[in-house]
């Protein structure tokens, strides 16, 4: 018994000892409260941890206090943070529902413009953000394409088709493409925000025949029960009904979506730019990205188009902004961090459509797939995504009306009406 | 003829048998088999979990003839050296058939150790593993086979989440036990009957609040007390959290244990303390053992708390590490794998070591509380 009271004794003296000193930083550093975006296994987090090593052993005088999580972890920790009051000084955002809304809703939001240097950034490569055309973060890269349609050439090829211009070209691989064991058109249909994100947000623009038609929804200029947004509802059905798309996607999540197309058991896969680094190397020397073909019912004016972003990155916080040291501390830090190098490197990884940085030169030894984006990027006429507008329960609705589109559960008319009325609650 | 009645029985009480063997070994397996595949595929690249989940390790193993292929040294081909110090050319070199062009097996092969003709390559050119000098050939071999293993371990930073996840196991179940086992003791033997059955209803309510309910309430409250992303703040939420199970078992076991105990030692001049010390805790072994191991694994297993409510790497623990290698971009199953390896293999040794122990007290607390 003596000896288990003294164990105690020494865990009273030894715990409290925990509680305190372990976020100080060095006497004089700087400390900048930072929530960064990535993980273990990730580019994002890996390249993360190695720039904030390399910049705090070229900065002493400042400490990178950083709080690396990734999606849906990231989202409610900024969620709790800001609630509790624990504002962070820099973190990942962007300036849509899904990325900008918990900061705007903080009264987070900081200004850049004033601290941006015209010489390092192209000013006319990022967008404005806020009604006063403010700047509220540095986009990792220009505008991100979600809606990309990836296609294994070489397989496409093998089967004695070829890139296909219409939807009818499409339809017409199935046959082939299933007595081969192959699925046509691979989507990761298991994650809810992938039919909204990667693949509606390309159709309704297409049959709506107008690239704003999602903001102005939201606007309240056009209604989502509109036959228009029904009807980009339909395609859906219809895909799978052809058998493009395969009724079982419902199933399938993002890196199983990536690990089909790598292992070449798709001929196409629908996913964002981003997902381009991630592509097996020996399929993506194959792989050629496209926009969606033409679709039945598409309007002229919306041939060939991809739905894109304003691409997240980081932004100083009101909170980090207030104090001129941490503010000039995370702008150096920065500054590191959107540095040619690492730019360079986001871009060879697939990461990035194409820099902000002013008269970048783009190295020639690009790996041919990031070429490729880089020329969708160009090419492309950019619409809407629609969580970069619609948020909320309205959103949630959509993602999984699409999923019980697939699976019969519901029909296009009742998942349009149940995102009408939530939107105008 | 008469039938032997032996026979007769266990002929009737084979069907039982058979049903009760059948449900033990399908449960075996049940908890069995995803343990093994678990820890075999741990040892599999990331590839050969892409192609076929099931099959056995391979790649990482026969590596004697893998191929590499020498890369330039960019910026995201993480040193393990420090430059400044460490001043000897290397070749870097990189699997071309393990994580290729991640910069994931990447090994760094000091020049002056390489044959002439090696040595000159440049980036581009290629090489087969058993070029290599042998004392080479096996720390590659090694590093291949443990490359899971070490990869979680290092860029996970499991090492100081180990150390976390023992640390709040630790103190928060003896805090739970303890206090636990004090309040029961108030509310079982001591005479406010009423002011002992409103307190308990109280404290049983706490046990239906659920962590997910009072996450931001709680996060706001630790940020008020500046206890967020605190080792202390850790240890005292799951100590809350745990209190009213422990009371609960506690008060019911201590109650059912004879009151002539206490009042022959009141008699004898003790006080409750004495009491507590030299009666209570050591008759109360079973529930103790009980609690122990709910909480301890409970704490141990836990990863909303901790993800919400710490924030650096110092403060949390093996769940979040383990979360740490799934991610939507890149997911890097046999790194997972080989964290949640790490993750299990402390609470499995645990139980194999004290087994004995663990289901007597189990048993014990379950028939006596």
């Amino acid at each position: 018994m003596k000896r288990f009271i003294l164990v105690l004794m020494v865990l009273a003296l030894v715990v409290p000892a925990f509680a305190a000193g372990q976020k100080e930083a060095a006497p004089g550093q700087i400390v900048v409260k930072t929530m960064a975006y990535g993980d273990n296994s990730n580019p994002e987090g890996v390249n993360w941890v190695r720039i904030v090593d390399a910049f705090h052993k070229a900065n002493p005088g400042i400490k990178i206090d950083y709080e690396l999580l990734y999606d849906e972890a990231y989202h409610q920790k900024v969620a709790a943070r800001l609630a509790s009051g624990d504002v962070p000084h820099l973190a990942y955002m962007g300036a849509d529902a899904r990325w900008g809304a918990p900061w705007k809703e903080a009264s987070q939001q900081f200004d850049h413009r004033p601290f941006i240097d015209g010489k390092v950034f192209d000013l006319n490569l990022i967008p404005p953000m806020g009604p006063k055309n403010e700047i509220f973060v540095l986009p990792l890269g220009t505008s991100n394409i979600t809606t990309v349609l990836y296609m294994n050439e070489a397989l496409v090829k093998s089967l004695g088709f070829a890139e296909p211009k219409t939807y009818e070209d499409l339809v017409a691989m199935v046959p082939k493409a299933k007595a081969a064991g192959l699925e046509v058109v691979s989507i990761d249909g298991a994650d809810g925000w992938a039919w909204g994100s990667c693949y509606m947000s390309a159709i309704i623009a297409r049959l709506s025949g107008d690239a704003n038609w999602v903001s102005k929804a939201v606007a309240g200029q056009y209604k989502f029960t509109d036959q228009v947004f029904v009807d980009s509802l339909a395609m859906i059905t219809r895909m799978v009904k052809d058998g493009v798309i395969a009724e079982k996607s419902v199933l399938v999540d993002y890196g199983a979506n990536l690990s089909t197309f790598s292992n070449k058991k798709a001929l196409f896969v629908v996913q964002g730019q981003w997902a381009a680094g991630s592509i097996d190397p020996a399929v993506a020397d194959t792989t050629k990205m496209l926009a969606w073909p033409k679709l039945p019912g598409e309007k002229p004016a919306m041939a060939g188009s991809v739905a894109a972003a304003i691409q997240v990155g980081y932004g100083l916080t009101k909170a980090g902004a207030a104090d001129a040291k941490v503010r000039d501390a995370a702008l150096k830090f920065m500054m590191y961090f959107y540095s040619v190098e690492e730019t360079t490197l986001r871009l060879r990884e697939g990461a990035i459509v194409a820099p902000i940085l002013k008269n970048y030169q783009v190295p020639a030894d690009l790996p041919l797939i990031v070429k490729q984006k880089v020329s969708l990027a160009q090419s492309a006429k950019n619409t809407d995504v629609i969580d970069a507008f619609l948020g909320g329960a309205a959103n949630d609705a959509l993602n999984a009306g699409m999923q019980k589109i697939v699976t019969g559960a519901a029909t296009p008319a009742q998942v349009a009406a149940e995102v009408e009325k939530l939107l105008r609650k | 003829m008469r039938a032997n009645p032996a026979a007769a029985a266990r002929l009737k009480r084979l069907p039982g048998s058979i049903a009760s063997y059948t449900i033990f070994i399908a449960w075996t397996l049940i908890t069995l088999v995803p343990l093994l595949w678990m820890g075999y595929s741990s040892f599999k690249s990331n590839e050969e979990l892409t192609l076929d989940i099931y099959a056995l390790p391979k790649a990482l193993f026969d590596n004697r003839n893998d191929e590499y292929v020498v890369i330039p040294k960019t910026l995201n081909v993480i040193l393990p050296y420090d430059p400044e110090l460490d001043t000897r050319e290397r070749l870097i070199i990189e699997s071309t058939t393990i994580a290729p062009t991640r910069r994931m097996m990447v090994h760094f092969l000091v020049k002056d150790d390489l044959p002439a003709e090696l040595a000159g390559l440049q980036p581009g050119d290629k090489l087969l593993v058993s070029q290599l000098p042998r004392a080479m050939q096996k720390d590659i071999n090694r590093r291949t086979i443990w490359f899971n293993y070490s990869s979680a371990w290092n860029r996970g930073n499991l090492g100081s989440k180990f150390l976390n996840s023992i640390l709040y196991a630790g103190v928060s179940t003896t805090l739970i036990v303890l206090l636990g086992l004090m309040m029961g003791f108030a509310l079982g033997k001591m005479g406010y009957k009423k002011i002992s059955l409103i307190l308990a209803g109280l404290i049983g309510f706490g046990y239906l609040i659920s962590n997910n309910s009072v996450i931001i309430p709680l996060f706001l409250l630790l940020s008020k007390l500046k206890l967020t992303d605190t080792h202390l703040g850790m240890i005292l939420v799951y100590t809350a959290f745990g209190l009213p199970l422990s009371v609960m078992l506690s008060a019911q076991f201590i109650r059912g244990l004879p009151d002539s105990l206490i009042e022959s030692a009141f008699m004898d001049g003790a006080g409750y303390f004495r009491m507590f010390f030299s009666i209570i805790m050591p008759m109360s072994v079973p529930v103790v053992t009980t609690v122990a191991i709910i909480s301890a694994l409970g704490i141990w297993n836990e990863f909303l708390l901790v993800l919400v409510l710490a924030t650096s790497e110092l403060t949390k623990s093996l769940p979040v590490g383990v979360f740490s290698f799934s991610s939507l971009q890149s997911t890097q199953l046999g790194w997972q794998l080989a964290a949640l390896v790490i993750a299990v293999v402390p609470v499995m040794l645990v139980y194999f070591i004290f087994n004995k122990r663990l289901t007597q007290g189990v048993v014990a607390g379950a028939v006596k509380g």
